[in-house]
This record gives C-alpha cells, sequence and structure tokens, in this order.
C-alpha cells in the first residue's frame, strides 16, 4: 500500500488558498456517500460527493500520478472534491475494505492502460496532413527571419547610438523589441531581450555584461540566415535559443540514456505568467548531467515526480543541440531510490575546464552545473567565493541573497556542493551535507 | 594590445557609440587575431564591433581562472546533540513555507503557521534534540524578531547555531542571550566581565551570583561608581536571586543612588528583605497612614495620605513627581503602601488577606489604598493577596475594566496555578471582562475544564455574531493550548472546523518526534 501523504502535501497540490479552504470543509464524512480505497495498480481513492446537483460526484484520484477526475463542473484542478478526498485519505479515515464501484475500477483499468502505452501513441490521435504542417513551417521560419532581422538591426543601432544613454531612459528601453520578437514567434529570444533592462546600471560592470549579451544575440541573427549551412547539433541549438518548439515525440524518438540518476536540485523561478521548475539530474555510470524542465500556468500544479534527493533508474532522452543538456524522462524502471552520495564532483580547476569544453559547443550557454568536491564556503571583501582543497576559488554571484543557508550547512566544512555557473559567477543550488542532499 | 585592453576598447566605443567612437582592434596576437583582422570594424562599425565582441565573450568565458589566495574561515565546532528525526525537519520546514506572516489557510485561528514554532521548539529542547543546519538562519531571523523566542531558538540551534550567529553582524547580539543562557559556561571567562557587552556581563554576574553570592556583589561593588545608571540598575537586579541579610547595606548605599531607576530597583529588593531597616520604615510609615477605628462591632480603616514627600521617603525610593491625572498625596500613598510588605497589614489588622481588602474605608483613599495593596501584591508576588485582590468586587470593579492594563493585569502572574484557571473560568462564563493576559498566564495545555469553558463561548458566540474580536482571540489562544485530545467532534462552524484543522496538526507535530 502507498504511503499515506501529510495534509500539508495534499494541501500544496491546491491550485489556491479558496481550494484549500473548500477542500477541508468537504472533507468532513457527512459530505460523503461513500469512499474508498482501490488497491492496486495504480491505486485509486475515489467517492461519491453530495454536491448541488441531483446525482452525487464521482471523485476519483490516482495515487501513482497524480491524476484526478471528478465529474464536477469545476474548472480548477485539482478540484476541491479530490482535495477533499486525498485530505480524507491522509488523515486515514477513508475505508480500504468498501467495495470499488463500476465507475472507479473502470477509470482504474484506463490509467493503467495509459502507464502501459507510449506517450506519442497518446498525444497524436492522428497524424496532421505533412502538407499543412510544411507550410506551417515555412510561415513561421519566414517570420523568424523577419523578426530576428529586425533585432539585427535594433542591435547595430544600439551600439551605434551608445549604451549608456540606456541608465536615464531606464526598464523598458528593449521591451517593444521583444514583443516584436513574440509576435514574430520567437519567444526565446524575445524574453532574452526582454532581460537585457535587468543590465542596465547593475552595479559597476554593467556596460561590459550588456555587452556581451548584445554580442551573442548579434550571434544569434548572424547565425539564422545560415542555418542551412550549420551541422544538425548546432542548427538544433539556434533554433532553441530563438524559440521553435521541439516536439516531446521528437524527443522521445531519440537514442535514451539508461542510467542511475540523482536527481540533484530543484528549483522554481518565475518569467511572466509562468513557473518554470528546473530540475537538474546527474548520470551516477555516464557522468552526465541533465536538465528536466516543467511549465506550469497560474493556477496548475508542477510536476512533482522528480524529488532532490533520490535516485532512479530511468531512460532520458536528450533535446537535440550542440551542448546536450535539457532533456525529458522517457521511461523509468522502478520506483525512486534513496540518492545517498553524489558521485562524479570534481574540483574548481576540472569543473572551469569542462566548462569550456561545454562553452565551446555552445556559445549561449549562460547555467552550466558544477559538481564541486570538497568546496568550503568563504567571505573575503564582502563576496562570497567557494574554495576547494586545491585553494582554487570561484566567486558566488553578487546579486540574490546571501548563501546563509549553504552556509549554515556547510558549517565552515568542506562539503560537496552543486551549482549553476555562469558569467556573473556561481549560484548554489544544493548541498550535502554528510548524510543528505539540503537545497541550498 | 593586450585582450583586456581590447575588450575595454569595445565596451567605451560601445558606451558612446560607434557614431561617436570608432573601436580600434589592432595588433592583436595569438589565436583571436586571425578571426578578429576579418571582422569588417571600419566598414559597418557596429555590426564589427559586435562581432568581434561575441568572439571576445566567448573567449573570456571560457578562459575564466579560478581566484586564489582566499583565507579559510574558521569551522564549527561539532555537535553534541542528535538532530530531529526527518519527518520533525520536514514539519519545521514547511512552517517557514511562504515567509513568517503568510496567512494560514482560510480564517483560521492562528494568524500563520509560525505560531506553531513555540511548540515545536520546547518539545525539541525537552528531548535535547537539536533543528536541521539548513533552518537556523530563518530560525535566528525569527529570534531577532521574537525576544521570547530566543533562548530556544539558541538551545535548539545547537552549537552551529552560535557558530553561525557570530558570522552576521544582525545575528551577533543574540548570542549575548546566549551567555546569558550559557550560566556558569560563561564563568570560565573573566574577561567577559571587564570586556563583555552589557548583556554578556550581567550573564556573567548572574552565573556568579549563583554560585559565589557574596563574591558576585563585591565584584559589582568594585566598579559600582563607573558603570553608567541603566548597567547599574540591571547589574542590582541580578542580586534579586540568593538575596540575603549580606546585601542590606549595599542595598542601603544604592537607595542613594543619583538615578531613580536604581533607587526603584534598591528600594524592591530591601522590600523583600525580612527584617531590614528599609521595610521597618516603610511599615511604620504605611501604619502611621492606615488605621483601624471600630464603632460598635463595625470595623472600617481610615488612610489618610502623607502631608509631603521627604527626603527620607524619596530616598526609599518614592518618587515625588504624579503621573498626570493622580493628585500627588494620593501617588505618595499609593507608592507607600506598595512599598510595603503585605504581611504588615496580616499581622496589624489580625485578618487574613481577604478580610483585610474587604474592610471598608473612610475617607476618600480608599481607591488609592487597594489600588497600593494591588502593586505590591504584584510586586511581592504573593499569591495569597493576589487572590483575595482579585475575587474582591471592588478592587475589580475599580480596576479591573479594562483588565489587561497594570496594575491589575500584573496580579495574573503571582497568582497560584490553579486560581489563575478558575478566574479564567470565572472570566470566560462571563462574570469578568474578557482579558487576554489572563488566558495567556493558564499553564499550558488547558484543563479540561477550561477547554471546556473556552469552547462553550466560542459555540455561543458563534452563533451571535457581533462578538468577532473576542472570538478570535479566544480561539487564536484555544488553537496552541487547548490539550490535544479537545478536539472538538462536531464542527458547527468554520471556526470548529479550522480549530480541529489546527489541534490536529499540532498532534501530528507531537507524533512526528517520536
Amino acid at each position: 500500500m502507498i504511503d499515506r501523504w501529510s495534509t500539508d502535501q495534499v494541501l500544496a497540490l491546491a491550485p489556491d488558498a479558496a481550494s484549500q479552504k473548500a477542500a477541508r470543509k468537504l472533507a468532513s464524512p457527512a459530505h460523503w456517500k461513500d469512499r474508498g480505497v482501490a488497491s492496486g495498480d495504480p491505486p485509486v481513492l475515489w467517492g461519491l460527493c453530495a454536491g448541488s446537483g441531483s446525482s452525487p460526484y464521482q471523485t476519483c484520484v490516482d495515487l501513482a500520478g497524480p491524476a484526478y477526475r471528478c465529474s464536477c463542473p469545476s474548472r480548477k484542478f485539482p478540484c476541491k472534491h479530490s482535495l477533499a478526498l486525498l485530505l480524507s485519505w491522509s488523515d486515514g479515515v477513508v475505508p480500504d475494505t468498501s467495495p470499488t464501484p463500476d465507475w472507479a475500477e473502470q477509470w482504474q483499468r484506463s490509467r493503467a492502460e495509459r502507464a502501459a502505452t507510449p506517450r506519442a501513441r497518446r498525444e497524436g490521435t492522428e497524424p496532421p496532413d505533412p502538407k499543412d504542417a510544411q507550410k506551417r513551417a515555412a510561415r513561421r521560419a519566414s517570420r523568424v527571419a523577419a523578426g530576428l532581422a529586425e533585432l539585427d538591426r535594433w542591435l547595430a543601432d544600439q551600439v551605434r547610438h551608445g549604451i549608456a544613454g540606456h541608465q536615464h531612459t531606464g526598464y523598458g528601453f528593449a521591451d517593444t523589441m521583444a514583443a516584436r520578437l513574440v509576435d514574430a514567434q520567437a519567444p526565446t529570444v524575445a524574453g532574452a531581450v526582454r532581460r537585457l533592462a535587468g543590465i542596465v546600471g547593475d552595479g559597476e560592470l554593467w556596460a561590459a555584461r550588456m555587452l556581451e549579451e548584445l554580442a551573442l544575440l548579434r550571434l544569434l541573427t548572424a547565425a539564422y540566415p545560415r542555418i542551412d549551412q550549420l551541422s544538425s547539433d548546432l542548427a538544433a541549438t539556434v533554433r532553441a535559443r530563438i524559440g521553435f518548439p521541439v516536439p516531446v515525440d521528437e524527443v522521445l524518438a531519440r537514442q535514451r540514456v539508461r542510467d542511475r540518476w540523482q536527481v540533484l536540485s530543484l528549483r522554481d523561478e518565475s518569467h511572466d505568467q509562468l513557473t518554470v521548475r528546473r530540475v537538474w539530474l546527474h548520470g551516477a555510470e555516464s557522468d552526465r548531467p541533465a536538465l528536466v524542465l516543467s511549465f506550469a500556468a497560474p493556477g496548475q500544479a508542477l510536476a512533482v515526480d522528480l524529488v532532490p534527493g533520490t535516485a532512479m533508474d530511468a531512460d532520458l532522452a536528450y533535446y537535440p543541440g550542440a551542448l546536450q543538456l535539457r532533456a525529458v524522462v522517457a521511461a523509468s524502471h522502478g520506483p525512486p531510490q534513496p540518492g545517498g552520495p553524489v558521485p562524479g564532483a570534481t574540483n574548481v580547476a576540472t569543473a572551469l575546464c569542462r566548462y569550456a569544453t561545454a562553452l565551446a559547443a555552445e556559445p549561449w550557454l549562460d547555467r552550466w552545473p558544477m559538481l564541486l568536491a570538497d568546496v568550503t564556503l568563504t567571505r573575503h571583501d564582502n563576496r562570497w567565493y567557494v574554495l576547494d582543497a586545491a585553494g582554487d576559488g570561484l566567486p558566488l554571484r553578487a546579486s540574490g541573497d546571501p548563501p546563509w543557508r549553504t552556509a549554515a550547512v556547510a558549517g565552515g566544512h568542506p562539503a560537496t556542493l552543486l551549482g549553476e555557473w555562469g558569467p556573473s559567477g556561481l549560484r548554489p543550488l544544493s548541498i550535502w551535507n554528510g548524510t543528505r542532499l539540503v537545497a541550498a | 594590445m593586450n585582450l583586456n585592453a581590447a575588450w575595454q576598447d569595445l565596451v567605451s566605443a560601445a558606451l558612446v557609440g560607434t557614431d561617436r567612437r570608432t573601436p580600434s582592434l589592432p595588433g592583436l596576437s595569438g589565436p583571436l587575431a586571425s578571426p578578429l583582422s576579418s571582422m569588417d570594424v571600419d566598414r559597418s562599425p557596429a555590426e564589427g564591433l559586435l562581432d568581434a565582441a561575441a568572439l571576445l565573450t566567448g573567449y573570456r568565458r571560457a578562459g575564466v581562472l579560478p581566484v586564489t589566495g582566499l583565507a579559510r574561515p574558521e569551522p564549527a565546532p561539532a555537535e553534541d546533540r542528535p538532530e530531529v528525526p526527518p519527518a520533525a525537519a520536514r514539519r519545521l520546514a514547511g512552517l517557514f513555507d511562504g515567509g513568517r506572516y503568510s496567512p494560514w489557510i482560510g480564517e483560521s485561528p492562528y494568524r500563520s503557521r509560525i505560531d506553531l514554532l513555540p511548540e515545536w521548539l520546547s518539545i525539541a529542547a525537552d528531548r535535547g534534540l537539536r533543528a536541521p543546519a539548513e533552518l537556523l538562519p530563518a530560525l535566528l531571523d525569527l529570534a531577532r524578531a521574537e525576544s521570547a523566542l530566543r533562548p530556544a531558538v539558541l538551545r535548539v540551534g545547537g552549537r552551529r547555531a552560535t557558530w553561525l550567529a557570530g558570522q552576521r553582524r544582525e545575528w551577533r547580539h543574540l548570542l549575548d542571550v546566549a551567555a546569558n543562557d550559557a550560566g556558569t559556561a560563561a564563568l570560565d571567562d573573566q574577561l567577559l566581565w571587564q570586556t563583555g557587552s552589557p548583556a554578556q556581563r550581567a550573564g556573567y554576574l548572574a552565573a556568579l551570583r549563583g554560585t559565589d553570592p557574596d563574591a558576585a556583589r563585591d565584584l559589582l561593588a568594585d566598579t559600582w561608581t563607573r558603570e553608567p545608571a541603566e548597567a547599574r540598575a540591571r547589574f542590582l537586579r541580578v542580586l534579586r536571586d540568593g538575596l540575603t541579610e549580606a546585601d542590606e547595606p549595599f542595598c542601603e548605599r544604592a537607595l542613594d543612588d543619583r538615578s531613580q531607576q536604581v533607587r526603584e530597583v534598591a528600594s524592591r529588593l530591601l522590600t523583600r528583605l525580612p527584617g531590614s531597616a528599609f521595610r521597618q520604615r516603610m511599615t511604620e510609615r504605611a501604619l502611621r497612614l492606615v488605621q483601624v477605628r471600630r464603632t460598635g462591632r463595625r470595623v472600617h480603616l481610615v488612610v489618610t495620605s502623607p502631608e509631603s514627600c521627604d527626603d527620607a521617603m524619596r530616598r526609599d525610593g518614592v518618587a515625588v513627581k504624579p503621573p498626570s491625572g493622580t493628585g500627588e498625596r494620593a501617588w505618595w500613598l499609593e507608592q507607600v503602601i506598595a512599598h510595603t510588605v503585605l504581611d504588615t497589614w496580616v499581622a496589624a489588622l489580625d485578618r487574613d488577606p481577604a478580610t483585610v481588602v474587604a474592610l471598608p474605608v473612610a475617607g476618600d483613599f480608599g481607591a488609592v489604598w487597594r489600588r497600593g495593596l494591588v502593586q505590591a501584591a504584584a510586586d511581592q508576588r504573593e499569591p495569597r493577596w493576589a487572590a483575595a485582590l482579585l475575587d474582591d468586587e471592588t478592587v475589580r470593579a475599580e480596576l479591573g475594566d479594562p483588565p489587561d492594563r497594570p496594575p491589575i493585569a500584573d496580579l495574573y502572574p503571582a497568582l497560584p496555578a490553579e486560581d489563575r484557571v478558575r478566574h479564567a473560568i470565572r472570566m470566560l462564563r462571563g462574570a469578568t471582562p474578557f482579558s487576554q493576559r489572563l488566558l495567556e498566564s493558564c499553564p499550558v495545555p488547558w484543563s479540561d475544564e477550561l477547554a471546556g469553558a473556552a469552547l462553550d463561548v466560542l459555540r455561543r458566540t458563534a452563533q451571535e455574531p457581533p462578538q468577532q474580536r473576542l472570538l478570535a482571540d479566544i480561539a487564536g489562544l484555544a488553537a496552541a493550548r487547548l490539550p490535544l485530545h479537545a478536539v472538538p467532534a462536531e464542527h458547527p462552524t468554520d471556526l470548529f472546523t479550522d480549530l480541529a484543522h489546527v489541534l490536529r496538526l499540532r498532534a501530528d507535530l507531537t507524533k512526528e518526534f517520536s
């Protein structure tokens, strides 16, 4: 039987506070005509909840997913009935002896079949007309080309008129350009252009940072017209940096890497209206890093299947690119296990060497995972550094919160640390405290 | 031209614009020479500059060298207490989720999850466990804001918390508390008395007072005249523990202090000292002002006020200037009564405290007399008197509303625990105005009878909505203090649903430690 979740774990799934409250009220036995747990694979909670209509709502939760189904008309997901059912179960008041009704059994079967079916078959119900697809692709390509050509002129204008003036014009000088790129279906580069505003006036060296970013955008606008002459991997990188989507099916169809993947860190960032969850994995055998991204619009719950500190035997499929970093979990062979100590950590010199190699493959690389062995956190002139056993140090990013949490865990002793290295320094993500992995 | 100079040249040109300044990229040798020379800076300066910058950006980023010559920090000492179980650690992290004032779910009786923290800390402290290191920054931040939690945070934080607090200016003053708390451990460090912060020095003095009371007093006497008034008052207060006749001369001298604050502390100490000359003087003053009269079988008191506040009275801690709204003679009277040992009245009037309090008073000073008694009972922590005063209808009528203000609120801590509970129950049943402080002073967890009375109010008031404030106050206190088995079975209102939820959380929180 699956371990019961805590109340807080359940409430964390709620899309908003109102749902939490509504669910707590609904959790009372008075609202339920019948409830039960259908053991099996996947284990399913079910219940009949008296709603405002004449017939009760049929609510099901797949505990392995988690996935939800409810016959209520709510557009919130998961709905309050599903949450209330989970809350009661976490309190231990859902009987596991009630006979499972047909509708719940049916759903359980469909969930089991779904789990057994490859994702590709599930999602593409009908293969799209290849001619249509080609037409659409051509249309997008020409829009992108026009957008990037405009960006190219805009970049040159910045340098021609001088970037010093932005200190007075302030934020938003790049917003119009960014919006044009969104219209041109180049969302990723649009985001990069919008973020330029944050560099203005940020620290003494802001002008140098700004020139770096403008130059790297120019590298992209110069590369796109020649994309046919680039190697297919580099072309994929350019397309990804511009924002061409890669269908998951295509990724899943690529070669897979089976390994014992250790989940090293999880961090949520919000971009515009979207929450992005970044999870770094490390392959114990392959000694390869992998980045798994998931996205959620407001009110949606993020994927919860990758838990830092655990490891799993799984197949990963990498997205195409000159530097293959982003990946999806294609198939897992068994449940996650406790991760244990993290192998593959290196000293600072080796980490910098690998970064240089990665950068050679992908010049736009802005965040590279560094798994550092026996580093000590130390402060010098109000700046934080990690210092390895050989006495080599790396600066932490000057912006952002001081790393007190990491400092507390390390206690001035050497420790294994995962961080993202970028042009402005290292950002600690997690640290091994001797018995477990702790988020930085 | 070296690489850095070339890069600076590009940045300068980009800052002012290529319209005004053309970058020059002459004479670079090495691997970049040939690609850079192919860039046409002259024909299209802006594009050429960007291309050159892109190349140099990659080159510079890939060529970052490690920083050398950094010093290592002093590592934290090894811990001597085990960490809390993983479930308890997860719970603690959950209490901090969403920030300190993130509202609880819905309109719960709790302000925020953090309100569960004191209970968590006290369980951890009782079991000799320590909090996981990653939560220490959050705990130290909280300890800065909530001074009541400081000792618990530093205890449960283990040696790592002390080490960490030493690393950051904002946390460093918390260590004063640690020094205070460490008690005798501080005695190893005699320098602490000479060079420590006032709190550290008070901690040192208190520790010494615990092992050698006379030595502590003599140590204080050595530097007495050189201490600022604030410190004199603070250190003198330390002598309260282990006070004996041997301290009387020193305290008497302190009555001559320049500072009213110091005189005040000295007079309180001397009031506590049986047989002190100070007590004798005050008693004589008080007995001159309060006399028993009999008319037939009826007995009453005649209370008069002092004609003046002479030097002797002033020296004994009586403040001359009354607070605004109080007459000065009434004020002197009140202070004399407040500084007089309460047993004086039992002996002089040959009556128990309850009867003394109930005696009718002739003249205008009845209320002042009772107010003085209340102050005395609070200062002297006299449980019998506190109980008698709180039970007296006249006292309650005069001073009991609002009930959360001194001096009456100061009586609650002086009451024996069972009396506090009794008064709280009576209050909850509506006999007296609601006092948050009284309810707060009841031992935790609440007795079944008290819990029942509180739940009754919530049930009753929930149906008569105007009392929202009261409802929230009681529910807020009840959530943290109800015994865990008091989970109400039925939930007539949302408030009860929330209350039951909080109690379930507290039960979980306790279980997670085993």
